[in-house]
């Protein structure tokens, strides 16, 4: 493959939505070079990012656009908020996975999670549209 | 879609995806949950934190009476997203 094949699709901004954008993900990310973990990674992600979007800027736009971009060596997804407040997900406190259970709040653990293990997390915000992408290499 | 069950020796068996639209479901179940038990993740093929958060709140309300959610079977993505989240110490896994 030379240069970037990129795909969009638009999603209501409700849990009811993650459903099909699993489904958007699996038609879209390449087979077999992105490997089962590189599948598992992105769906975590987007579902991570696109629940931070519902949880947190619920009032704003309704819908929340998924771009995923497959390149030579890697994929990239956006999710792409057009009217809210800005998020910045790695301005997110860290999470002290090492405390007692007593003293642990699950609270952050999904972006703690997105930061581990994709390979890359950027955060724009321009005119009230914020695009968080996550990237993923191919094996 | 996810699919609990309990077997008849107590095991919960989790089967397919655990996400944050699944959460409301599930709660019901594990807050039934008021004994030691093991969960049986053979079948289980993805958790996000919204899952490991109902996990985690089922654990912490046991171990406050000394009991606690043993975790087997969890296929090597499962087990990573648990590592990662400090959940290998929350949990006993096997």
């Amino acid at each position: 493959m030379v240069g970037s094949a990129t795909t969009s699709r638009e999603f209501d901004k409700s849990l009811g939505s993650l459903a099909e954008v699993f489904l958007f993900l699996d038609e879209v990310l390449p087979h077999g070079s992105l490997g089962d973990r590189g599948r598992f990674v992105l769906h975590l992600a987007v579902e991570e990012l696109f629940t931070n979007m519902i949880k947190y800027n619920a009032g704003a736009s309704r819908r929340v656009e998924v771009r995923i971009a497959v390149d030579n060596d890697h994929v990239r997804v956006d999710l792409v908020d057009p009217d809210t407040d800005p998020f910045d997900p790695s301005l997110w406190p860290s999470v002290d996975v090492g405390a007692p259970i007593t003293e642990r709040r699950p609270g952050g653990l999904g972006l703690h999670l997105v930061r581990t293990m994709a390979d890359g997390l950027e955060y724009h915000y321009r005119d009230r549209e914020m695009t968080v992408s996550v990237t993923q290499y191919l094996e | 879609m996810l699919e609990i069950t309990t077997t008849e020796d107590g095991t919960i068996r989790l089967r397919g995806r655990f996400d944050a639209a699944q959460v409301e479901n599930a709660t019901a179940a594990f807050n039934g949950v008021g004994d030691s038990c093991t969960v049986d993740c053979s079948e289980l093929s993805y958790i996000s934190s919204a899952g490991l958060g109902l996990l985690f709140a089922t654990q912490r309300r046991l171990i406050d009476s000394g009991r606690g959610l043993r975790l087997i079977n969890l296929n090597p993505h499962i087990r990573e997203v648990f590592r990662i989240a400090g959940f290998d110490r929350v949990f006993e896994i096997a």
